[in-house]
């Protein structure tokens, strides 16, 4: 049927072809020869076209391989631009090329994988046919959107980059990165434009935390637990000024411990010390105050499910999330001490830092001892804990944007890069020299940065994968120490560091995203008020269920055990995988010889010794085979065996008795 | 030191006037759309709640109808506008789709009720049959013409120019139902006695199958095969559906079901497949070369099917029944897309799917003929771009996710009267104890002696050649 299917122009186009191309192929030389004419070509090397329904699986075959190659093509021809420009810079590029081979033999591996399970399911045409297709078309897919990528990512990253041997880009200063970038700028004439113009410092009389919301626009300042003014101020960052015509600057006379943007940068929420967690407008006007919830360390919003989440420190502390769409309270979970009972929770010590998993929207919950659980509404018990600084309270966590990476801050001056995959396991750390890490953060390119008394050092994405010698930018405040938060600005090549001195603005030139995303709801700076309207009703059409949070963001959409107790079974199984991997030193018996006289010790002990019949026979065997054995070596050696034993060994056990 | 950095301006995106788009951008990296799959999951589920929010399928009744039961109806194979009906008073009205009016109304069409109403292959003139043993024919043109006579003048049938029948065929019997050939001037007719081959220069058929093809009772629907042009399917009071070759003196092919078929329609895109309404609550589809069992059995109904309509694409189909209610099932599914039901409209007595398949016509038992939407959520009027692609988008979602429980409970859920539930639920009960019977007799006795029997098999009673 497909043969004939087929249209004139697609048999001219494979007449074009050379014909040895099926020699190549090579599986199937026993068909008769005019067949191999049947087979489509691709004229179009951008796998544009379709596949037609009437392709044989023969044909479904020929096209995907094609596919493959083609796609193989392109992404050496990427990294061939990237090796090119990477080439003029110290990068290491061997690192790099084993690291491509090292993917292209892990794609090789899976293809092999699949050769063997689709021959596992040879009996299975109709399904083998189906599921080949459906590669072919992701594969398509997947060129597709390489393709959109070409034309839709238009911006391209940031950098530094030191040009002589001798030079270093942690020795390039803000004052002089400054003056460069305006000296780069002068032909222009529009200053505004300038990458130079982040570059400032706001002094303030108390120290001061800030924190930026999804789309980089908005800067939330806050004072301090030292403050008991509790001064709050929404600047926005285009026109570095204060939001509604220096309305959006207000004191709500409560000691701030943290302060979080809601979805918008229209609302916020302030914890403060002895205080409930409030809600505030723009303007400074108290919205809702959670009068249940008091005294909260830290908050998290979650943009998706427009859960607002508060952990504080007081008895069980408690984490609480509330979904702001309703105003009512979703779930509570007791992070120090079990509902059950048991002493196992109590050791956690007090929840002192709260980040969210922006790939999965887990939280986690840095404590005092060290640990690091993980958190979601829809299970009361943490989904995984971590013991991250043995003796040393977590003072600072981040997690990437891609979910891979957790970095931990402990009060050890260690920094600790965490694998969250599937392994959970420590990668390597570093060494913060002037003071415990305060705050950390990954960048949208994933670069690290790490602040430690008034120092902010900054580390490239690759620093996360492999152990660096040199950090990427270096920045200190004179006197500013500790720094209070230091947070990455979205889509900009800027970090904003909130410190003892007021805040300070800087540029890490490749830290953020240069491609917007209007289409993703509050994530573009430039959107106008209608836009955020908008935005805003498609948000809450979108809103996703509390319940939906889990570790794997896949879950919903997949394939699902029908049995409900398996299914249980599976989650349990999943989170009891990553608890062992986080603690995978495995108990060694003990070896002591202590409480010896216990009694089941005891008679375990006796239990050992008792000689019956079974032992016997076991023992007789085993000798009996050892005999054969070395008869059998000898004959092998060539000599000659004679039997040493008498007929009362020969003679089985019941009968011995009957020799003398 | 080489150094480049991000640097973005508001004026980058500044609109010239308030009426320019506003830029837009994509990022296609993953890391940037965080949890795809649930948010498009739970956008599956707003789509199929605004697909029910938005189902109201029907869209009125064509004005100023009939006093009496509406029994027929006919749409013109060549246009979309014209519609007759005729009503069991013998009453046959004209009708204009598009602005759900009355064109003209012909009070003395027959003198008992009318059983056939069919337009002709130009679409220009169409005939009507009725117990009464008459058989005319009209001119469209003529009787509009009449009725704009009559609306200017205040009686019409005694002062204007009479533009009655343009023929009229008598025979001693009643007639039970008619058709016309899809290519050729040539109608069938079925009447109690004989089923006769027209011509409409004649005054006498062209031939006359008085044995009633091999039937045992009177034919009461007679269809021409679209493709074929002298293959006829019939159906017959003795509960058989049968084909004949007008060519040949016996009837060709013939089966019996258990209950007698009220209807029969050919698949206008598929030739050989024809759907026939039961009285036994079921559609089912035959194929023409393969008379011993249906294709498919499609169940719902809670009464007996009186009639069938075939959408032009010939993949749907829409039932009326006697329970009240129409039901549209798509031919590869044994189960109902949609139901359809008010609270005045009475046993549905005739069905008709548009030429553009978009909309539904039903004539009932209240004298009331409606118009349906086909597709419940469809918007009518004009649609911007964005307003398709958002549509096509809201489609595409719920189909990927159809299988999902909370989607398919959303888009799948219809609200039916009380009675049809109850009925439905007694159906179920009934077909399962039906089912567990023959389980535990097929268990309990010796292996072999009973045997499980196909639903479509059992449709069937004999097949006669």
């Amino acid at each position: 049927m497909g043969k004939k299917r087929r249209s004139k122009q697609e048999q001219q186009q494979e007449s074009l072809t050379p014909k040895n191309e099926e020699a190549k192929d090579g599986n199937d030389n026993n068909d008769d020869p005019p067949k191999s004419n049947e087979r489509p070509t691709v004229s179009d090397p951008d796998g544009t076209h379709d596949i037609h329904r009437g392709f044989t699986n023969k044909e479904a075959r020929a096209r995907r391989h094609e596919l493959i190659q083609t796609l193989q093509e392109k992404t050496e021809k990427k990294n061939k631009k990237k090796n090119q420009k990477d080439n003029n810079a110290n990068n290491d590029n061997n690192n790099h090329d084993l690291a491509q081979s090292l993917k292209e033999q892990q794609n090789n591996d899976e293809t092999n994988n699949n050769k063997k399970k689709r021959a596992r399911l040879a009996h299975d045409k109709i399904l083998e046919t189906r599921l080949e297709s459906k590669e072919t078309k992701l594969l398509q897919a997947k060129i597709a959107a390489m393709d959109a990528a070409d034309i839709l990512h238009t911006g391209t990253v940031g950098m530094v980059q030191a040009e002589t041997d001798m030079e270093r880009t942690t020795g390039l200063s803000q004052v002089e990165l400054k003056r460069q970038l305006l000296q780069d700028n002068n032909d222009e004439d529009d200053n505004s434009d300038n990458a130079a113009r982040h570059i400032y410092d706001l002094t303030m009389e108390s120290p001061h935390g800030l924190k930026y919301d999804r789309s980089g626009r908005y800067a939330l300042l806050y004072s301090n637990a030292s403050n008991p003014q509790g001064h709050v101020a929404i600047m926005d960052c285009h026109t570095r000024s204060l939001v509604n015509s220096s309305q959006g600057e207000f004191y709500i006379q409560q000691s701030i411990r943290d302060a979080c943007f809601l979805h918008q940068a229209r609302l916020l929420a302030t914890a403060a010390v002895n205080q409930p967690v409030a809600i505030y407008d723009d303007r400074g006007a108290e919205i809702h105050s959670l009068s249940d919830h008091k005294d909260a360390v830290a908050l998290e919003f979650l943009p998706y499910h427009f859960l607002l989440a508060a952990i504080d420190d007081r008895g069980p502390a408690l984490l609480r999330y509330i979904d702001i769409t309703t105003g009512q309270l979703v779930s509570k979970h007791r992070t120090r001490g079990d509902p059950s009972g048991s002493r196992e929770g109590l050791r956690a010590g007090n929840p002192v830092v709260l980040r969210q998993n922006p790939s999965n929207a887990v939280l986690h919950c840095g404590h005092t001892n060290g640990t690091v659980t993980l958190w979601s509404p829809a299970s009361q018990k943490y989904l995984v804990k971590f013991l991250c600084h043995k003796g040393a309270a977590i003072t600072s966590l981040a997690v990437d944007m891609g979910g891979n990476v957790m970095v931990t801050g402990g009060a050890d001056r260690q920094v600790k890069v965490w694998d969250l995959r599937n392994t959970y396991r420590h990668v390597h750390s570093y060494f913060t020299v002037a003071g415990p890490p305060t705050s950390l953060d990954i960048s949208q390119q994933g670069m690290l940065g790490i602040g430690h008394a008034g120092h902010a050092t900054i580390w490239a994405p690759s620093a996360l994968q492999v152990k660096a010698k040199d950090p990427y930018m270096h920045h200190l405040i004179p006197r500013g120490g500790p720094i209070e938060t230091l947070r990455f600005r979205p889509y900009e090549d800027v970090c904003g560091i909130g410190h003892a001195k007021g805040m300070s603005s800087i540029v890490i030139p490749g830290s953020g995203e240069p491609n917007l995303d209007t289409a993703e709801y509050f994530t573009n700076p430039f959107s106008d008020s209608k836009q955020r309207r908008e935005a805003e009703v498609r948000a809450l059409l979108d809103k996703l269920s509390p319940d939906m949070i889990a570790l794997d963001p896949n879950v919903i959409g997949g394939m699902e055990e029908l049995d409900p107790h398996k299914r249980l079974e599976q989650i349990r199984d999943q989170q009891e995988a990553a608890n062992n991997m986080t603690n995978n030193k495995k108990k060694k018996e003990k070896t002591k010889k202590r409480g010896r006289s216990k009694i089941q010790t005891k008679l375990r002990r006796k239990q050992r010794n008792i000689v019956d019949q079974q032992t016997m026979q076991l023992r007789e065997a085993r000798e009996q085979e050892k005999t054969q054995e070395d008869a059998e070596r000898k004959a092998a050696k060539g000599e000659i065996v004679v039997p040493t034993e008498t007929p009362k060994e020969q003679a089985p056990t019941a009968l011995k008795r009957f020799f003398s | 030191m080489k150094i480049k950095t991000l640097s973005r301006s508001q004026n980058s995106v500044e609109r010239e006037c308030s009426g320019d788009l506003r830029r837009e951008s994509r990022n296609l990296n993953p890391q940037y759309h965080p949890m795809q799959r649930s948010r498009e999951y739970v956008r599956a589920v707003q789509s199929a709640k605004l697909d029910r929010m938005f189902a109201a399928p029907l869209i009125g009744n064509l004005g100023e109808g009939h006093i009496d039961a509406v029994t027929v109806s006919a749409l013109s194979r060549r246009s979309l506008l014209p519609l007759v009906s005729g009503g069991a008073d013998g009453v046959l009205k004209l009708w204009d789709l598009a602005t759900r009016t009355s064109v003209a109304t012909l009070e003395g069409g027959h003198s008992r009720t009318v059983t056939g109403v069919v337009f002709d292959i130009e679409g220009d003139r169409f005939y009507s049959c009725g117990d009464d043993g008459l058989v005319r024919q009209w001119s469209i043109h003529a009787v509009q013409r009449q009725q704009s006579d009559s609306d200017e003048e205040d009686d019409s049938i005694t002062k204007g120019p009479y533009h009655g029948p343009l023929e009229t065929w008598r025979t001693p019997g009643s007639f039970k139902s008619m058709d016309h050939h899809w290519m050729d001037h040539e109608f069938a007719t079925a009447s109690d006695e004989a089923v006769c081959i027209w011509s409409p220069e004649r005054s006498t058929p062209l031939q006359t199958h008085s044995d009633l093809w091999g039937s045992d009772d009177t034919v009461s629907v007679v269809r021409y095969n679209p493709a074929e042009r002298c293959l006829l399917a019939h159906c017959s009071a003795d509960r058989g559906v049968g084909l004949h070759d007008t060519r040949a003196s016996k009837a060709l092919k013939k089966t019996v079901l258990r209950m007698r078929s009220n209807a029969l329609e050919w698949n206008p895109m598929e030739p050989m497949n024809f759907c026939v309404a039961n009285e036994d609550y079921n559609a089912y589809t035959f194929d023409m070369r393969k008379l011993n069992s249906p294709t498919r059995i499609y169940k719902g109904h809670t009464s007996a099917v009186m009639t069938v309509g075939w959408s032009p694409t010939g993949r749907e189909f829409v039932t009326g029944s006697y329970d009240r209610t129409l039901r549209i099932f798509p031919t590869n599914m044994g189960y109902s897309r949609e139901i359809y039901h008010t609270k005045r409209m009475q046993r549905v007595f005739t069905v008709q799917y548009t030429m553009d398949h978009r909309f539904v016509v039903s004539g009932s038992d209240d004298s009331n003929l409606r118009l349906w939407k086909a597709r419940a959520s469809e918007q009518l009027g004009q649609r911007t771009t964005r307003e398709e692609a958002a549509r096509d988008y809201r489609q595409a979602l719920i189909k990927k996710h159809q299988h999902l429980p909370e989607v398919r409970g959303i888009y799948k859920s219809r609200k039916v009267p009380k009675v049809i539930q109850k009925l439905s639920a007694q159906a179920r009960i009934q077909k399962d104890s039906a089912k567990r019977k023959q389980e535990n007799r097929i268990k309990h006795s010796k292996p072999g002696t009973y045997q499980r029997e196909n639903d479509r098999k059992k449709a069937v009673v004999k097949e006669v050649d």
